[in-house]
Parts: structure tokens; C-alpha cells; sequence
């Protein structure tokens, strides 16, 4: 394997600024990216990115073309992050979106001795199992994981909650509580602070699917064999458990974002992100 | 897929199947659309019918040509309490028109607008006899409780009704439920004429469960 190695650039420099002018931009007191475009106020409606390919039982065509068009700027963000995913990797996920970026943020501030470490739980199988759900129980009219299990509802209502009744009223039923819960314990008090990323979200689990087809043409962290020593640091830092050790790390392209955050923790400079050939 | 993969992978659908199967009835989303005549909501919002307080979530999109200020209101049996929250920027940069509401009415929807209001409902002490339409309480000041039409839709579609009272009761009675009990009900009415623009009837099931109604 040869790679072409990339000087640690802008986006990983400085992720933790970009992260944070994400949730400005996106979230509230602002939601500025809402209304200077659409006037909405936050991903609900025209900007949802999740409900447009949970389709219906039932539904014609005409239903599922209706529900693009109502979610035009979600469809557009998603088809924006799932082809730029392919070629540069899952930049949407690790540096853009506001709501991982919440609960990567979130943890940063949680004292690492009260944190859960996921790690031994394989994310894939668990994320295709929800993402699998996600898109068939509609279809079988079974039911829905889609606005009661959202993430892209629930946060942005996190942080309205101390300004406006009605984002507050979003945590006074069961399924606010219930997403709540999630955020804190899966993104907040999580190691790494990107379980709920890992695990349930998904237009991760569409991005995830996107980098691994995209692997042979785009750009991806990568391990250069021959300068790994095997010691393991990065898969300490590493916030999604993507790489795992047999004599050298290996990086699973399904589950890893380019967070960059093994690049740094490598002492022999073995990790970096380039293309695969 | 290697053996614990495919048993977790298994295990997930599983969980995520009971998951999006059982739905928690302390809380609804029902869409509707707010027009001249009296719009209609997608489905009823089903909420169970042993709690005590509820979230009912009310998405709208104004249907051209009507404008104007819209009332809303809780109306119907049993007693409800409700509280209503308009969905609205923390920070309203001002690029974008957005309706206000206060004291429970929308002022200034004009068409296309999209509004989404947020109530929070209580039971009330006691439980008002049947068949017969009341306002519920409300905690903010509305103008008036009963809501008065001074046109509304008839069974046959025609603006036909003259008093008032009955031809509140007559809409009423049309859009609740097949026995045509008349149940609790979110309603909007124009401020100007009364006219109804959209009733979401609310509907207590006997448990939780169920995930078949909206997303």
C-alpha cells in the first residue's frame, strides 16, 4: 500500500474551532444557517436530513418525491455530506455536524474517570441493525424510530431550552427524556463522545456506508505498516473506536472519521491521512 | 460477519424493532393545515388515556388565500388544561417574516406560513358530561372561550350554517370521531369572523403501544 502522506492541514488544526462555529451557526441562540436560508429554525422541516428516506407504508410515489421536496435543504445537506464523504472522508461527521460536535464538545467537559467506554462494543453491526430498522419498520408499517429517536431534534432543543417554552416542552414526555438520556449517555459521558455518532444516527450510518465505497478513490486516514510499532495510542484517542491492533493498527473506513486525533497521538508518525493506492 | 457480529447485529434489529414498534402515548405530533373554512389535520393526535399530562405537538401550513390572526384553543370533553408554546427563533435575526403569538393567537399568518405549536395539556379536576362541547380552561388570557362561527362548513361542504353556536357545534360535531362524540380537540378560529381554519382532535387510547400513527 503507498500513500500519499498530507501535512496535518486547516481542518485538522483546527477542529475544535470549527466544531464550535458549527454549533453557532447551526444551533441555538442563533440557528443562523436556518434563517438566513429558509427561515426555519431548526433541522425540523425543510432542513430535516432523516425523514425523507424513512418511507411509509403505502406510499406512492408522489408521497416519497413530496417528502424530498418538503426536506429539500435535508436532502441537499445529506447528499452534500454522503458525496464529499466519498472522496475526502467523513468530514461532515467528524468536523461539520453540530450535533456530534455537541456531544464531542459535551464530554471534553466530563472528567475522564466518569466516562463510558463503548469501545468493546463492535458499532457496525449495531448501526446497520438500527439503520436497517430505521428504513423498514415504516415500509412494513410497523412504526417509526424517525422524529422519536432524533437527534437532530433533540439537541438543537437542548440548547434552546433555556430561551424558548416550546424547545423545552420537547423534554416534558417520554421520547425527550428518552433522547435526553441518549445524548448524555451515549455522546456526553461517553468516551470520545461519539457513541450516539457510532451507534444510532443515521445519516452517520449513510456517510459510514459512503466512505468505506469510496475508499479506493478518495482520501482516508490511512496506516502506513512499516513505521507502526503496534503501541496502541491511537486507539485510545481514537473517538470511534475505528482502529483496532494485530501487529500493526488497522483503521475500519466504516466506522472511522477523520478526526485526525490518532495523526497526533502517533509517535512514530505512522497514521495519516492521504490517498489509498 | 463473524458469529458475535451477526448475534449482535440480530440483537439490535430486535431492539430497535420493539423500539420503533411501542410508542409512549404522553405525547403526539399531528400536521394539519390551516385554511379559510376549516382545515383538516392528517390524522388525530392519540394520546393514552391514563395519564395526567400530555405534549401534543401541532404542525400547520397556511393554505393560500386565507391571512389573517388565529385563536387557538383547547375545546371539548373532557376538561383539559392547556398551555400553548409557539416554536419561534431564540434570536430573530429578522431576515425572515414569523407569525408572533401571544395570548394564545397567531397574528399576521399569511399564506404558506408553516407554524408549530407546542401544547401542554393536564387533566382537569373533573370530567364534564358527555356530547356536549367545552372550552377547556386556559391558563393565558384568550379572547372569549367558546368559540363563535359565524360561518362554517356544513355536512354537505356548503357554507350554509347561520347561528353562530350551531354552527359551531354542526363543524364540531362533523370532524370528532365516527360515534360523533365530541372529544377534545386543538383548535385555530380566524379572530376576525370566528371562521374555523383547523381542529386536531385528540383521541385516549386505552395503553401505550401501538407506532403506526406519525413519525
Amino acid at each position: 500500500m503507498t500513500i500519499e502522506s498530507a501535512q496535518a492541514g486547516f481542518m485538522s488544526r483546527h477542529r475544535t474551532m470549527i466544531m464550535v462555529l458549527s454549533l453557532a451557526l447551526f444551533l441555538p441562540p442563533l440557528a443562523f444557517i436556518f434563517q438566513i436560508s429558509t427561515g426555519g429554525i431548526d433541522f425540523c422541516g425543510t432542513w430535516c436530513p432523516r425523514m425523507f428516506y424513512a418511507i411509509r407504508n403505502g406510499a406512492g410515489i408522489k408521497e416519497v418525491v413530496g417528502g424530498i421536496m418538503r426536506a429539500y435543504m435535508g436532502v441537499t445537506l445529506v447528499g452534500a455530506a454522503v458525496v464529499s464523504t466519498f472522496f475526502l472522508g467523513r468530514y461532515w461527521c467528524s468536523h461539520l455536524c453540530p450535533i456530534g460536535g455537541a456531544g464531542e464538545l459535551g464530554s471534553r467537559l466530563v472528567p475522564d474517570k466518569l466516562k463510558i467506554d463503548y469501545s468493546s462494543i463492535p458499532a457496525a453491526p449495531i448501526r446497520y441493525g438500527y439503520m436497517g430498522v430505521y428504513v423498514a419498520a415504516p415500509l412494513l408499517g410497523l412504526g417509526s424510530l424517525c422524529c422519536n429517536y432524533c437527534n437532530f431534534a433533540a439537541v438543537p432543543r437542548l440548547f434552546g431550552a433555556a430561551f424558548v417554552q416550546a424547545d423545552l416542552a420537547y423534554f416534558f414526555r417520554a421520547y425527550g427524556v428518552i433522547n435526553l438520556a441518549l445524548f448524555i449517555l451515549l455522546a456526553v459521558v461517553a468516551k470520545g463522545g461519539r457513541a450516539y455518532c457510532n451507534f444510532l444516527c443515521p445519516v452517520g450510518a449513510l456517510d459510514a456506508l459512503s466512505s468505506l465505497l469510496g475508499m479506493k478513490f478518495g482520501n482516508r486516514m490511512n496506516v502506513v505498516e512499516h513505521r507502526c510499532n503496534g503501541c496502541g495510542k491511537c486507539i485510545d484517542v481514537c473517538p470511534t473506536w475505528a482502529i483496532s491492533m494485530d501487529a500493526t493498527a488497522k483503521i475500519d473506513q466504516l466506522s472511522c472519521m477523520p478526526c485526525r486525533q490518532c495523526e497526533k497521538a502517533c509517535p512514530e508518525g505512522a497514521i495519516c491521512y492521504g490517498k489509498t493506492t | 460477519m463473524n458469529g458475535k457480529t451477526l448475534i449482535i447485529f440480530i440483537v439490535s434489529v430486535a431492539f430497535f424493532t420493539l423500539a420503533a414498534t411501542y410508542r409512549f402515548h404522553d405525547s403526539a405530533h399531528a400536521m394539519g393545515m390551516i385554511k379559510q373554512g376549516g382545515g383538516v389535520a392528517r390524522h388525530p393526535a392519540l394520546l393514552d388515556k391514563d395519564r395526567d399530562s400530555y405534549v401534543l405537538i401541532a404542525t400547520a401550513a397556511v393554505v393560500p388565500p386565507y391571512h389573517g390572526n388565529a385563536r387557538v384553543v383547547l375545546e371539548g370533553d373532557p376538561t383539559l388544561t392547556a398551555t400553548f408554546h409557539n416554536s419561534e427563533p431564540v434570536v430573530d435575526i429578522g431576515i425572515h417574516r414569523h407569525p408572533t403569538f401571544r395570548d394564545n393567537t397567531y397574528f399576521d399568518l399569511r399564506p404558506r406560513d408553516r407554524v408549530a405549536l407546542w401544547v401542554k395539556i393536564k387533566r382537569g379536576p373533573v370530567t364534564v358530561r358527555q356530547h356536549t362541547p367545552v372550552v377547556a380552561q386556559q391558563k393565558q388570557a384568550v379572547r372569549g372561550t367558546e368559540p363563535v362561527c359565524t360561518q362554517c362548513e356544513s355536512e354537505g361542504g356548503n357554507m350554509t350554517a347561520k347561528s353562530s353556536a350551531d354552527a359551531g357545534s354542526k363543524w364540531r360535531g362533523k370532524k370528532v370521531g365516527s360515534q360523533g362524540v365530541k372529544g377534545p380537540a386543538v383548535a385555530f378560529y380566524d379572530v376576525a369572523t370566528n371562521g374555523p381554519l383547523l381542529r386536531i382532535p385528540i383521541q385516549f387510547a386505552d395503553g401505550a403501544g401501538g407506532g403506526d400513527d406519525d413519525h
